[in-house]
């Protein structure tokens, strides 16, 4: 019977540590989570964000991705001003995307404003992607091939893990294009240079092909210069036989026409590099 | 020489006036009637002054005794040798009547459309070169008479069936085909006389020597037998649409059956030689040769036109100016897609250079050229003989069955290969469309580059098989280059380097082999629009096996 008591002292005593080590373990697993929750709203607190009192356009940072200091939020919300006499400006980091970056940014843009005039710039961690995507009156400027060149041009800060530099000179040259300046596009100069030279080679060796070509005559003129007599004469056709094949004729109505045009669709679009 | 009945100078045929003209006394002839006085003693044979070139002993002749500054066949600038021997007379021919003036204005004009082709060319030194030869023709004379017996069915639709009603078409047909015409030397390229044709036979006259006075000729060395199948066939073709076309059997659809020749009668009545008038002249650059013909009856002009590489470089560099602007105007290329392009056009030039050393092999080998394949069959069954007597054994006969006969459903074969061709590159552009949609511009590229690599490594290797046969052809073949580039755009591809500069390096690359193939490419154009220099040791054909 003591033996039985001490037993169950012992089992009881044992099942209290493990009590008190599951409590330890749930409230270690809770504190984890309210960290990373916490986190979470500390990344999506790192939102800055400016009106534009004139047109009504905003400037926004959205640095889920944890990507900048807030200095340096501060100073890319201060230098993306400029770009809000166009229209809205949008950085955006994230790293979790399950999609692709150019439908991550078209989303996200959408989202928030629509297909009003503005533009926003991705780094996207998760598919390792710099994305610029724009709409409205600014696509006008900010086209797929500039958004491609700005991102050729400034990749190489993202792969340095210098996004701040990075997104800083992605407004830049928006900025500079927005106000009718140019960028610098040395690689397109020298990869188009070489392509047009072997178009050209190409073009004229058709050029060359074609001017060069000799027809021979036709029968006809073949056949003029020389002496022609065809004649025939009792001619006569008998009928032998007959041969039938079946072939059922169609039905009169065919399908219809098919389904209209699609809808409106997307406006914008843009462009992007890896990093 | 025809002397002058006036003043004993030299009588020249005259193109303007159609008479035999002296240059002394300005009196003219009718070449029939000095042909009388000279010729009446043989009437087979002729005497004729025939020069030899000491280079490459090419033939011409001529019944003027002048001595010739150049050789027509290789363009060497010598006197040519000559001696007198007596000729088999021929039974027609057509007098010149384009002067060298007209062949000179037609022939820039043809020059001029040619915008890469040699300044040499328009030389007036070099225009002044062209001399009026009498080229040897072959003229045959097809009858076709006796009843036709023909199979043809007609087709209506009654309700769900289709009707085919057969009938046995016979009538009497009586056609004849005097003229059909083909050239009987083996120094004339077939793929010059082809060109140059028609000749007007209905204006042939009856042969003089007399006319050919202040011209050349060329000597009949191919036999009448190598081209009769090809004017029998042609005279067949010719019935065929006539029947088709005529009122009361175009109402059939006539069923082919076999052998043509013998459902129309088709007979060979008379064949004759006859002198047909073309201007010529020769372009000779290092050790090849080009050719320049005028019909001197209707002044159509039949030219080897190379390229001047340097004009066709500057004309390209003037070029790739405004596609340079319209490229940066309107296209941003991420750098994986100027790849992809890249690509493609290293492809596009690797399927041309395969076709180019086709066409190279089969101009090399004489495939179309039966005058020469006639010529070569000589000379090597000459050199059997030769051998034989030496050995004391009797030599075997060579017959024409080596020489390739046109297929005959070639055409029909050429016709079913574009419709399927078709089929497949429209199949294709709409596989690149759909990838370039479900991947993405830079996934395309890189499906566009796999692809063009698999298609370049088919066409490249193919043209390398050729380009081995090909005796003129010097230097790293174009195709070499291609696929080199293509492995190099495919690596890249494969490995997706996410720095530009790997792009940019291979792209440059790239189009730098696509260049140098292009370079050699248009070296493949200029032995195309050449022939190699003549070398006659047997009598006739420009280029000796």
């Amino acid at each position: 019977m003591r033996k039985c008591n001490i037993l169950y002292d012992r089992i009881a005593v044992s099942c209290h540590w493990l009590q008190k080590r599951i409590w330890g373990i749930l409230f270690a697993i809770c504190s984890v989570c309210m960290l990373y929750g916490m986190s979470i709203v500390s990344r999506a607190m790192t939102l800055e964000a400016y009106i534009n009192p004139d047109t009504g356009f905003e400037a926004v940072v959205e640095d889920n991705a944890n990507l900048l200091t807030g200095e340096e939020g501060n100073n890319l919300l201060e230098q993306m001003k400029g770009i809000t006499e166009y229209g809205n400006v949008v950085f955006h980091s994230t790293d979790d995307n399950t999609s692709s970056a150019a439908s991550y940014a078209e989303y996200m843009y959408h989202n928030r404003y629509g297909s009003a005039s503005g533009t926003l710039f991705l780094i996207d961690m998760d598919n390792r992607m710099i994305y610029i995507f724009s709409d409205g009156k600014v696509y006008k400027t900010i086209t797929k091939g500039y958004a491609n060149t700005i991102t050729d041009n400034v990749y190489t800060y993202a792969s340095d893990s210098d996004y701040y530099t990075c997104a800083s000179k992605v407004f830049e040259q928006e900025l500079q294009l927005l106000q009718g300046r140019r960028i610098a596009q040395p690689m397109k100069y020298i990869s188009n240079l070489l392509l047009a030279v072997i178009l050209a080679l190409l073009i004229n060796y058709f050029v060359a092909q074609i001017t060069s070509r000799q027809k021979k005559p036709s029968d006809h003129e073949l056949m003029q210069g020389i002496f022609v007599v065809q004649k025939l004469e009792n001619f006569n056709a008998d009928f032998t036989h007959e041969t039938r094949t079946y072939s059922p004729q169609s039905s009169g109505s065919s399908g219809g026409s098919s389904g209209g045009g699609g809808g409106g669709g997307s406006s914008g679009g843009g462009g992007g590099h890896s990093f | 020489m025809y002397e002058c009945p006036n003043c004993g100078g030299n009588l020249r045929f005259d193109i303007s006036s159609q008479q035999l003209a002296c240059g002394y006394c300005n009196a003219g002839y009718d070449p029939y009637e000095i042909a009388k006085d000279k010729d009446a003693e043989e009437s087979t044979n002729y005497e004729v002054t025939v020069f030899t070139c000491p280079q490459c002993a090419g033939e011409i002749y001529s019944t003027d005794n002048t001595a010739a500054g150049f050789c027509s066949f290789c363009g060497a600038s010598t006197i040519l040798t000559s001696r007198l021997r007596k000729e088999k007379r021929p039974d027609f021919i057509i007098p010149f009547q384009k002067t060298k003036e007209d062949c000179k204005t037609e022939y820039i004009k043809r020059v001029r459309r040619a915008v890469f082709a040699p300044k040499e060319l328009q030389h007036p030194e070099k225009i002044d070169s062209f001399r009026g030869i009498y080229m040897p023709y072959w003229v045959y004379h097809f009858t076709q008479k006796g009843p036709l017996h023909l199979k043809g069915t007609k087709e209506h639709r009654r309700g769900d069936y289709i009707i085919k009603e057969h009938y046995i078409l016979t009538g009497d047909i009586d056609n004849h085909y005097k003229g059909l015409s083909y050239d009987a030397s083996s120094s004339f390229a077939d793929n010059i006389s082809e060109r140059i044709a028609p000749f007007d036979v209905k204006n042939m006259k009856s042969f003089t020597p007399s006319i050919l006075s202040g011209f050349y000729a060329d000597i009949p060395d191919v036999g009448k037998e190598i081209y009769q199948p090809d004017a029998e066939k042609e005279a067949n073709e010719q019935t065929e649409l006539y029947l088709k076309r005529s009122r009361e059997v175009s109402k059939y659809s006539i069923e082919s059956s076999g052998n043509a020749s013998e459902q129309y009668h088709t007979r060979c009545e008379e064949t004759n030689v006859a002198m047909f008038p073309v201007w010529f002249m020769s372009y000779r650059n290092q050790d090849r040769v080009a050719y320049a013909t005028v019909n001197g009856q209707t002044g159509k002009v039949v030219a080897d036109l190379p390229v001047d590489i340097k004009k066709y470089m500057l004309g390209s560099f003037i070029l790739a100016l405004p596609l340079f602007i319209l490229l940066n105007l309107f296209f941003t290329m991420v750098p994986v897609v100027s790849l992809g392009i890249t690509a493609v056009i290293a492809m596009i030039v690797t399927i041309l250079y395969q076709w180019e050393m086709k066409r190279i092999a089969q101009k090399e080998s004489y495939e179309e050229d039966k005058g020469v394949q006639e010529a070569i069959r000589k000379k090597r069954q000459a050199e059997r003989e030769a051998a034989a007597a030496l050995d004391g054994m009797a030599p075997y006969v060579t017959t024409n069955q080596h020489i390739p006969k046109k297929k005959k459903k070639k055409k029909l074969f050429s016709v079913a290969m574009w419709v399927i061709g078709g089929i497949v590159v429209w199949n294709i552009i709409s596989f690149l469309y759909a990838a370039l949609q479900i991947f993405g511009v830079s996934g395309g590229s890189v499906i566009f580059i796999w692809i063009a690599l698999v298609v370049t490594l088919i066409f490249g290797i193919k043209s390398l098989v050729k380009v081995k046969n090909i005796t003129a052809k010097k230097g790293i073949p174009g195709s070499v280059w291609t696929m080199s580039a293509l492995i190099l755009a495919s690596v890249v591809a494969f490995i997706k380097p996410t720095a530009d500069i790997y792009y940019y390096i291979s792209n440059i690359l790239c189009l730098v082999a696509v260049f140098f193939a292009l370079l050699d490419l248009i070296s493949g154009y200029n032995i195309l629009a050449t022939r190699p220099l003549p070398q006659f040791e047997y009598r006739g054909g420009d280029d000796r096996a």
